[in-house]
């Protein structure tokens, strides 16, 4: 059965717009026309990867020229943010080219770099301000440079330095269920400003599960235990997850609570009940739930791997045995079974009985 | 955010729509999906999960190694699960959701092999058995016509692989002790299984049309000539085939640049290769520099103007190809079928 919608080109779309009163007459900005050279994401991202080794290597060559002058911050601070104000004068004034695009692109992530050198230096593991003060900059730097590339960059290390805030907080728990959250809001709104909140839901959907991974894995990050119980973090997962299910049915159903929806709620509290060892596991459910709300496959592959990683994490990890968890999720997959096997009858009954009433 | 949205977006950028009438432009573009489409998500999720789930708690139950359960009631349960997954498949194959129980089925076997080797401790190699699981299921996946399946039987192959080099250390006289010769082997690899399955593809199999498995094997191509172009200009020990080596990077470069850009195009791996050149040129000319001069400022200068260049340059390129396949071309949103 094809699920997406027929309105696949901009002309479609528009027909149907004016056939329900939203719009007059011909359609007088195509926007496909306006974004014809926009490369792919995947394209800026492996840009992104290329111009990374450039500014590393940019940086390399600046810091072996000044020699000792670069052991002083404020000379690495001084000149990072001449080298960041001139690639945001840049995009900012000037129209967009591709070659120089990247040039200013690679000049701001050598600007960003030396910049957080001067909080990262000294200030690592002893308090939460440097790393606050470093996701503020990188705020900034997402704010004064319109680049996406440099946007997804600046977005992802603010993430992750509010993380290390968090983790040296006693708080690091509340991360996930935080940018989950964050996540439903940035997809909810993302119209209204399209150059800023994909990008910011792109980075939302990936760095809470890779630090959360690379917490788990790392063992210096044990160490960082976090203060609130463990409970306390998986409820507050679970409540996002549920807010994003209330307000989905609500977009689709326009009541939530009525009793037709009963069957989503199990499936959704099953879900989570099921996931409770893994909270990974949810996040890449809730990604992989709201990929699918708004037809972003992204999103949703996103949501697919991520799952794949967390069951393979469970299989690791140390807080259950093996027979344990062999049994969990045993009964979690018969229990979804079921549940899979009574909705198919029951709607293929509602169908037949139409037909016959037909 | 995809095309119906963006083109949402810009149109309420140029004032055509106004704020209040974005939700409704958004339903009407099928943003959020339907009911209809909701329930039958809801129902792939629960079907697809379930299997997955109950799939691997068969697998872990194995790993456990519960000492609860003689050989033979863990051999009647893991032989168990793939009867019923054949049993549930032939009671509703005519449904594309039978594929879920023939990955059911593939996924049990390996479940069975391992409790095989667990138990009787044969002295058979680990790649021996995963030889074994790829050859069991692929009559499976031939007829699931499944993409998953498929890409789960190319890794369990690769695995079979890297177990082969680790147990034996060279076949037919190729030394496995050699990264180069390891890596060699997985180009080979996923080069033929790409060549094979775009060749398969144009002949007009639809369930073979979505890209993403012949990007995934692109991208293990590139990733694995790549690595073998960085070792060769590393390695100090030079190894007599290091100069085919290298053809065989220019010759695997070349072929995905002839293949899609001229018969299909596709950016992903193009933009992929563009990648791989910056990354090696870099890598090389660094080698020549810091081999031959000792002004390191000047050295890592000219890689830091170098490879400023060459992405700019690559940058300009992918833009050109862009509006090069966009002129002409309707602009659709391909509708997609799920399983």
């Amino acid at each position: 059965m094809k699920l997406f919608s027929t309105r696949n080109t901009p002309e479609n779309l528009w027909r149907a717009l004016a056939d329900a009163g939203l719009v007059r007459g011909a359609m007088t900005v195509d926007p496909v026309k306006a974004h014809s050279g926009d490369l792919p994401s995947f394209a800026k991202v492996m840009l992104g990867v290329a111009a990374w080794i450039s500014s590393l290597l940019f940086l390399a060559a600046v810091g072996f020229l000044l020699g000792d002058l670069f052991e002083d911050e404020w000379v690495r601070a001084i000149l990072g943010i001449i080298i960041c104000t001139s690639a945001a004068l840049y995009f900012h004034k000037t129209p967009p080219s591709m070659f120089a695009d990247q040039i200013f692109f690679i000049l701001a992530l050598l600007g960003n770099v030396l910049v957080l050198s001067v909080i990262a230096y000294e200030n690592i593991g002893h308090s939460s301000l440097p790393w606050l003060l470093a996701a503020l900059i990188e705020g900034g730097v997402f704010v004064a440079i319109p680049y996406q590339p440099n946007r997804f960059l600046s977005a992802s290390l603010a993430l992750v330095f509010l993380y290390f805030a968090g983790s040296i907080g006693g708080i690091a728990g509340l991360f996930m269920p935080l940018c989950l959250a964050l996540l439903a809001i940035a997809l909810h709104f993302q119209w209204r400003a399209p150059q800023i909140w994909p990008v910011v839901a792109f980075a939302l959907s990936l760095v809470p599960f890779f630090a959360e991974a690379w917490s788990s894995i790392a063992y210096e990050s044990r160490e960082l235990s976090t203060e609130l119980p463990f409970w306390l973090l998986r409820i507050c997962l679970i409540g996002v997850w549920l807010g994003v299910v209330y307000t989905m049915l609500q977009r689709v159903t326009g009541k939530p609570l009525l009793p037709q929806n009963t069957s989503v709620w199990l499936i959704a509290l099953l879900l989570a009940a099921g996931t409770w060892p893994v909270p990974m596991a949810l996040f890449a459910l809730t990604v992989f739930f709201l990929g699918f709300s708004q037809r972003d496959k992204l999103l949703e592959g996103i949501g697919i791997v991520q799952l794949l990683w967390a069951v393979g994490y469970y299989y690791y990890a140390l807080q259950d045995t093996l027979l344990f968890k062999s049994l969990m999720l045993s009964a979690l997959g018969a229990v979804l079974l079921l549940l899979y096997t009574i909705s198919h009858y029951i709607f293929q009954k509602k169908g037949h009985d139409r037909g016959e009433e037909a | 955010m995809q095309g119906q949205q963006k083109w949402i977006a810009y149109w309420r950028e140029h004032n055509a729509l106004s704020v209040q009438q974005v939700p409704t432009a958004l339903r009407l573009a099928g943003i959020p999906p339907s009911r209809q489409e909701w329930r039958l998500w809801i129902e792939r999720l629960l079907l697809w999960l379930g299997v997955a789930a109950l799939a691997a708690g068969l697998i872990f139950f194995v790993a456990a190694n519960w000492s609860g359960m003689g050989r033979f009631g863990k051999f009647a349960l893991a032989e168990a699960a793939v009867v019923l997954s054949l049993v549930a498949y032939a009671s509703c194959a005519r449904f594309r959701y039978g594929n879920a129980a023939l990955l059911a089925a593939s996924l049990a076997t390996g479940a069975l092999l391992a409790l095989i080797g667990q138990t009787y401790q044969t002295g058979a190699d680990t790649f021996e058995l995963f030889v074994v699981w790829a050859l069991l299921i692929f009559p499976w996946v031939l007829i699931a016509r499944l993409l998953a399946l498929w890409v789960l039987w190319w890794a369990i192959l690769h695995v079979a692989y890297f177990f082969y080099v680790n147990t034996f250390w060279a076949f037919w006289g190729i030394s496995f002790r050699e990264e180069e010769n390891v890596l060699a082997g997985v180009v080979l690899l996923d080069g033929c299984a790409l060549i094979v399955w775009e060749w398969i593809r144009a002949q007009g199999r639809e369930w073979m049309q979505s890209r993403w498995v012949p990007r995934l094997l692109a991208l293990a191509t590139k990733i694995a000539v790549t690595m073998l172009a960085l070792f060769i200009i590393f390695d100090y020990r030079y190894l007599p085939v290091s100069e085919l080596y290298i053809a065989l990077y220019l010759i695997v470069l070349a072929g995905m640049y002839g293949g899609y850009r001229y018969k299909t195009q596709d950016l992903f791996m193009l933009a992929g290769g563009a990648l791989s050149v910056i990354v090696v040129m870099t890598t090389w000319l660094g080698r020549v520099l810091f081999e031959n001069s000792r002004d390191q400022i000047a050295s890592f200068l000219l890689l830091g103007l170098f490879s400023m260049l060459a992405t700019a340059g690559a940058a300009w390129w992918l833009r050109q190809l862009v509006l090069e396949q966009k002129d002409g071309q309707p602009s659709e949103i391909h509708e997609e079928v799920l399983p």
